[in-house]
């Protein structure tokens, strides 16, 4: 306020502003898809259903093979690793075939159930079995074998440096990962194009801010106009 | 819950694939599935256990839709990562089960099908050849029109793979593949890779099918792909767009618009990671090969910033950890340097070169091939790399690489070291000799690869290119490279090879006197019988290369070329050899290059012909009258001074000579050291009677001796001297002709040791004629000779007569034998003419070092400008009786010398006669 950079700027009032944007026409057909294309990747398939039936966008996938994502993504949020692998081989079995990391993250997570499980025996002979030789085939793996071989170490797991892999989010992260791969094979986009929009959004704001005093959304949720500074 | 994995042992499990019970079956094939899918080993166990037929079989036999999917997705797994996997599955005689299951009615089982199809056709083993037999093409192109997109996929990237040669792409657009294909390239993104994927394929190399595409319309969606989302999708738009490009030439601006877009595109795509990232140079490569135009016009355009640009790509491509991105920069650096302009302008980055130099140490043969590729064309004369390639060591590392055992490698790097020689100078191909060695030369003209013989050849082709003493080169180590060239053309049978041979010869007969005969000998045995047959009859008679004709017409015309001394001989030797008649024949060749060839060859036999009747006559019908004159001027001051006139203007006449052809030296450097020195220590300074000799002294004192002994005791010493310095030099020629190696005189004479033996020889003469006569050392000081020779002539008849034919007649021979015939010729073949006619003038002066003023400098400077003056006929005649005078290698040796004597004097008189008219005194 009352700096002598601001002076330079160029002052857009709010009424001035307001009125811009009214002359942009958006499609409503294209925010559907928008929102569409957000229930999708993101697996809602009964709000799908609902938004399909209501406002009469196409998903442009089969909603059966959301059911079958959500089936997969869900067993490894349950921790049942060896149930969501057989599901997405079904699925497509080059998924699994063609992606050795994610092939990997998967064992894994197998190993970290079996021992949070405390099926420990099994567990040891599982990365022997398992383990070790996708760490021979590609080395950038045994790190992570290493880190979670090193649970096998402690009695008290909650309480160790590498406990964090016996965490929801362990879980979570690879539930993501294959989540991705499965829409990737799906010819699908791995992320929704709403959070895009948003950084964009949240990028010529910054620019903008440069050169041009206006009523800049601050509170993304809201979206809300603010007075300009001037 | 599914048993695990660990539970059950596969041994059972591979069992019960067989087992009655389709749900034990089921049960058991879906474990074995979800096993090995993304596990290599289990995957290699299970084969190994033999589970592939029994799934197979599965396949085969059942009906049961859960057990064919299951069995087909099985058989898709274990094709995939492995190749042993895809043997085991190809060996089990999958095909044609999995092809049946296209036209199955359940979606699922296409589906799966399809899926293991893609599979087995990524892996190079795949029988691509099967596809097009009978009616499976067929089958595939129903499955490219399928409304599930993943089977149209599938079936894309079938084709994609299968379609290999022409007759492929042919048969696939006949069938109307490429508009089912355009079709798809407006689905999902995955379909449209595929489908892009299989365009690329079909249009490879091949107009028509590309013709057929840019017809479809489906230009502008490709165009627009360019700028997908997927790299993958760009650069395979890109390779559709570059087949297309190359085909059709319609809208010229517009084609080169979307040229640049592809040159961009590609040129960013190099950045990406993965597949792409390898990719792409491959393609750049495509895009800029054989096309000029392309390049040229890239250039016209101003996109040099662009290439620019893709060239930092290409320089860190070439540091690429992934071998085939550093094998596709290498070809891409190769193409853009097939362009000299390019060459010279956007290769001269040094980011650039360095890191090619250094992949000629890469681990991986198959980089170090490709990089000599590139290589090859880097260091080409006009670069200005060849600099910095000797600078990094970059000869040695072409050498050790053509010494390697794989055949590719030595045939680049021999490549490369062909290319390194052309046109260059004397210094780099003796640096690169020294470090390649004659031995290994030879092996690698001998060498089992055929390709390598033929860039061997080429390379010695390369090496003996150019000067005098390029060719000599080829003489090292007892001529051990000719006799492989010559070896190889005995026995070779490619065309190419024998070319390359020929050239060899053919740059060795554009050497010396010397080296013409050496190639006379190989080309027309003399010694073998009189009507022998040459060897390039052979090569003439050849219809099926116009190049080997060329090649071996060459090779004569350099033999005939006039104006060399021996051409009369060697053309007579062709003759014989039946060469003039076959050429004859070859008057109206189909090959014009051929024909213009023979043309020439046969006007300088016909020119040399009249050349040696011309010379003949007019020493033979001058030799009686100059006998006369020369008798008639006989004061023997006059003719020492006419004498050393002569000398000079033989100079003279030998530097213009030897502007025309060098002479031959049949000697070799350090023979020639040695015999000098021989002949100086052990003939010249005992016998001559003057300047520094033992003689003069003799003559001057007052030893009693009569005058007329005197005088006699002169002509016996000089023809002694003459005698010996004949047989002296006789011998050495001798003795480097037929390499005789058993001789021990000769061997001593030969090499450091023979001037070693000599220089002892020589001062120990000179030891021992001042322990004979103490005076010795003052004639240095005194100008003996005078007085005594006045006092000879003074004294009688006898004496006059023999003093006048020491004079006249053996000194001068002795001396234009030694010096002109001996020495300059020697010289001429290791100087160039100016300097072997001011040393061998500088031997002459120092040998016969007088007083002041009878220094020769001044003489030889008045007798320069005098030959200037001299009408040229008459040079024209002294000049070929000298060379026959001093060409004692000649066959008709003592026709040689009578004449010569002859000339010698009648040129002499001819002098004196000048001498007159200018009234110089002596």
């Amino acid at each position: 306020m009352g700096k002598g950079e601001s002076s330079s700027k160029k002052i857009v009032s709010r009424e001035e502003w307001e009125r811009k944007l009214a002359e942009v026409k958006i499609r409503k057909e294209d925010m559907n898809k928008l929102v569409m294309n957000f229930l999708v990747t993101e697996g809602y398939v009964d709000a799908a259903e609902k938004f399909q039936h209501e406002s009469g966008t196409s998903p442009e996938v089969d909603l059966g093979s959301i059911t079958d994502r959500m089936a997969v993504r869900k067993a490894v949020q349950c921790g049942n690793v060896e149930d969501a692998i057989e599901k997405v081989n079904d699925l497509n079995p080059e998924i699994l075939d063609t992606n050795p990391q994610l092939f990997f993250h998967l064992q894994q997570q197998r190993l970290i159930e079996l021992i949070r499980s405390g099926k420990l025996e099994e567990a040891l002979e599982f990365a022997q079995e398992e383990l070790a030789p996708r760490g021979e085939e590609n080395h950038s793996f045994l790190e992570e074998l290493e880190r979670t071989v090193a649970l096998l170490a402690f009695e008290d797991t909650s309480n160790c440096p590498v406990g964090d892999l016996l965490d929801f989010s362990q879980r979570q992260k690879t539930a993501s990962e294959l989540n991705a791969a499965i829409l990737t094979s799906q010819s699908h986009e791995k992320d929704p194009k709403l959070p895009s929009l948003l950084k964009m959004l949240i990028w010529s704001q910054n620019q903008l801010d440069e050169k041009v005093s206006y009523p800049r959304i601050n509170d993304i949720v809201a979206a809300r106009l603010e007075d300009p500074v001037t | 819950m599914p048993a695990s994995a660990v539970c059950t042992k596969p041994e059972d499990l591979v069992e019960s694939l067989s087992s009655l019970d389709t749900s034990a079956r089921l049960k058991a094939l879906r474990d074995v599935k979800n096993q090995i899918i993304g596990n290599k080993t289990k995957k290699l166990s299970y084969i190994k256990l033999g589970a592939v037929p029994r799934v197979v079989e599965i396949l085969a036999s059942d009906t049961d839709i859960p057990l064919l999917v299951q069995s087909a997705a099985a058989v898709g797994s274990f094709a995939c990562g492995t190749d042993a996997g895809v043997k085991a599955v190809l060996d089990s005689g999958v095909l044609p089960h999995l092809l049946r299951m296209l036209s199955n009615g359940n979606n699922k089982v296409v589906e799966a099908s399809a899926r293991s199809l893609k599979m087995i056709f990524q892996s190079t083993l795949a029988p691509k050849n099967d596809m097009f037999q009978g009616r499976r093409i067929d089958l595939i192109l129903a499955l490219l029109n399928s409304g599930n997109e993943n089977v149209s996929e599938v079936a894309a990237s079938v084709l994609a793979r299968c379609c290999e040669t022409s007759e492929h792409q042919k048969a696939l657009a006949d069938a109307g593949c490429l508009q089912s294909l355009v079709f798809l390239l407006s689905g999902s993104p995955k379909r449209k890779e595929a489908a892009l994927d299989a365009l690329a394929a079909l249009t490879r190399g091949n107009p028509d099918t590309s013709a057929a595409l840019a017809a479809t319309g489906a230009v502008s969606t490709i165009i627009r792909t360019m700028k997908d989302k997927s790299p993958r999708a760009r650069l395979l738009a890109c390779m559709c767009l570059s087949n297309i490009g190359r085909a059709c030439h319609n809208n010229y601006q517009q084609e080169w618009d979307i040229r640049k877009s592809i040159l961009s595109t590609v040129g960013k795509l190099i950045d990406e990671n993965g597949q792409v990232g390898e990719e792409a140079p491959g393609v750049l490569a495509d895009l800029v090969a054989n096309n000029e135009e392309l390049q040229k016009t890239a250039f016209d355009f101003n996109i040099i910033e662009r290439l620019a640009e893709a060239q930092c790509s290409i320089a860190m491509a070439l540091g690429h950890e992934s071998e085939g991105v550093r094998i596709a920069a290498c070809a891409c650096i190769k193409s853009i340097s097939r362009s000299v302009k390019n060459l010279r302008t956007t290769l001269t980055d040094e980011r650039l070169v360095w890191p090619l130099f250094r992949l000629l140490n890469d681990p991986s043969p198959a980089v170090q091939a490709s990089a000599l590729s590139a290589v090859s064309n880097v260091v080409l004369d006009f670069t200005p790399h060849k600099a910095v390639f000797f600078q990094c060591g970059g000869v040695s590392q072409l050498i050790q690489l053509a010494l390697s055992m794989e055949p590719m490698l030595r045939l680049n790097a021999v490549w490369a070291l062909r290319n390194l020689l052309y046109l260059a100078d004397m210094s780099v191909k003796e640096k690169v000799m020294r470090e390649l060695t004659v031995s290994t030369l030879v092996d690698l003209v001998c060498d089992s690869e055929e390709m390598v013989q033929e860039q061997a050849l080429a390379f010695v082709r390369n090496l003996v290119y150019g000067s005098v003493a390029s060719v000599q080169q080829i003489f090292a180590a007892d001529a051990a490279i000719l006799h492989a060239v010559e070896r190889q053309l005995c026995v070779a049978t490619r065309p190419e090879i024998c070319t390359q041979a020929l050239y060899v010869l053919s740059n060795v007969a554009a050497g010396n006197e010397y080296h013409k005969d050496a190639v006379m000998d190989f080309v027309a045995p003399a010694l073998t019988g009189d009507r022998s047959v040459s060897i390039l009859i052979k090569f003439l008679l050849d219809m099926s290369n116009p190049q080997l004709r060329v090649a071996a017409v060459w090779c004569i015309s350099n033999l005939s070329f006039p104006e060399s001394p021996g051409v009369g001989t060697r053309v007579a030797r062709l003759r014989d050899a039946g060469i003039q008649l076959q050429l004859q024949k070859m008057f109206d060749d189909p090959c014009t290059d051929v024909k213009d060839r023979v043309k020439t060859t046969m006007e300088q036999f016909l020119c040399t012909d009249q050349m040696t009747s011309n010379t003949g006559q007019s020493v033979s019908c001058r030799l009686h009258p100059s006998a006369a004159l020369t008798l008639s001027h006989s004061s023997w001051r006059s003719v020492l001074a006419a004498r050393r006139k002569l000398y000079c203007c033989s100079n003279g006449a030998a530097n213009r000579d030897a502007k025309v052809k060098l002479r031959a030296a049949p000697w070799s450097c350090g023979v020639v050291g040695s015999t000098m020195i021989i002949y100086l220590g052990g003939l010249h300074v005992p016998l001559s009677y003057s300047g520094l000799s033992i003689v003069s002294t003799m003559l001057s004192s007052d030893c009693g001796l009569d005058p007329q002994v005197k005088a006699i005791s002169l002509v016996v010493l000089q023809s002694a001297e003459l005698c010996g310095a004949v047989w002296l030099i006789e011998s050495s020629i001798r003795q480097f002709d037929t390499r005789l190696t058993c001789m021990s005189f000769d061997q001593m004479l030969s090499g450091r040791r023979g001037c070693l033996l000599a220089a002892v020889i020589a001062l120990s003469s000179v030891i021992l004629s001042a322990l004979a006569k103490p005076g010795t050392s003052v004639y240095l000081e005194n100008n003996h000779y005078d007085p005594a020779l006045k006092e000879l002539l003074a004294s009688g008849g006898v004496s006059l007569c023999a003093t006048v034919a020491v004079c006249c007649g053996i000194t001068p021979l002795l001396e234009e034998f030694v010096y002109r015939g001996f020495v300059l010729t020697s010289l001429a073949a290791y100087a160039s003419p100016p300097w072997a006619i001011i040393t061998s003038s500088l031997i002459f002066s120092l040998v016969h070092f007088k007083a002041p003023e009878e220094t020769l400098w001044r003489d030889q400077l008045v007798s320069l400008a005098h030959l200037v003056m001299t009408e040229q006929p008459r040079a024209e005649v002294g000049k070929a009786a000298l060379w026959r005078a001093g060409d004692t290698v000649g066959h008709q040796r003592c026709v040689a010398y009578v004449e010569g004597l002859g000339c010698l004097l009648l040129l002499c008189s001819q002098l004196l006669h000048k001498e007159g008219k200018n009234k110089r005194t002596y």
